[in-house]
């Protein structure tokens, strides 16, 4: 008989901890790997070119291009370890979340290294890469005009086949 | 006793876990990259060596290619109310760059792929 106010409690609280208002979650997500140690020490701007940023760094996760013939290189990673509790009470309706893994999407931290037209480097900026990469992630290919020797054979090839002289560029 | 025995049970029946394995592309020989010789190699060597690129990058008249392989390992125990959980992603990437003349100037490579692990959150994984 003493034991009712207990198993009374117990059978109380079993339907709220069995419900999903309440949850508590310890979590660690990582994401790609830091630069290797002394990679961005070993880099001098107006002095190191690609070759040596891709010897030290690796590859990078993105690659783009930026005007007047340069170049831009970003490197991210991302670690995050939480501890967290939730209480949530159901008033209206559910909504349909989602979750993208998208390179740029997450708070990825990391470098971004832009190059000249002669694999130079001349520009180093740390931070996280959604502030520092304003470009979009990919842009719709527009036609130029080119004149190098080996789209010349490409388009001789394809006498007859519009647009010719052409060929997809960013 | 029967009480913290009931509990037990309660916890068992209420537990569950999960791993996953999400796989993109295949792994990167690292050999085969390391056979491409700037200035020498050209898009075909790429393409015969690699195979068909995961994105093509223009840059101006020159152009970069990637290669991509990324793995994400998950692993997730939950008990009552209490939800671990772990995700690990790492990828071998390869990016190759071509002059205007379709020649290769420069190789970049990353191969972190194999070292995707399961893991709880406490772990340190490195």
């Amino acid at each position: 008989m003493g034991d009712t106010p207990a198993r009374s409690a117990l059978l109380a609280l079993v339907p709220l901890f069995l419900s999903s208002c309440l949850s508590v979650t310890w979590e660690h997500h990582r994401r790609h790997a830091p630069l290797p140690e002394g990679a961005l020490e070993q880099l001098r701007v107006d002095r190191s070119d690609l070759t040596l940023v891709l010897a030290a760094c690796g590859a990078p996760l993105r690659v783009w291009e930026l005007p007047a013939g340069e170049t831009a290189i970003a490197y991210g990673w991302y670690r995050e370890r939480q501890l967290g509790a939730q209480i949530s009470v159901p008033l209206f309706d559910r909504f349909s979340g989602s979750f993208s893994f998208d390179d740029f999407d997450v708070d990825l931290f990391g470098v971004v290294l832009t190059f000249d037209a002669f694999h130079r480097l001349r520009r180093l900026r740390r931070g996280y890469l959604r502030d520092l990469v304003t470009e979009p992630a990919r842009r719709r290919p527009s036609f130029v005009a080119t004149d190098s020797p080996r789209s010349s054979q490409r388009e001789r090839r394809r006498a007859g086949s519009p647009p010719s002289g052409m060929v997809a560029a960013r | 006793m029967r009480h913290l025995l009931s509990i037990l049970l309660l916890a068992l029946l209420s537990s569950s876990c999960f791993v996953s394995r999400d796989r993109v592309n295949e792994p990167l020989s690292q050999p085969l990259v390391l056979d491409l010789e700037p200035g020498v190699s050209s898009g075909d060597d790429v393409l015969d060596a690699l195979g068909a690129p995961a994105d093509v990058v223009q840059l101006g008249r020159r152009s970069a290619w990637l290669y991509l392989f990324t793995q994400t390992k998950s692993a997730a125990f939950s008990v009552l109310v209490l939800t671990l959980m772990n995700t690990d992603t790492r990828s071998d990437r390869v990016w190759v760059f071509f002059d205007e003349a379709g020649t290769l100037t420069h190789v970049g490579g990353s191969f972190d792929g194999a070292e995707t692990a399961y893991d709880m959150p406490w772990s340190a994984v490195e």
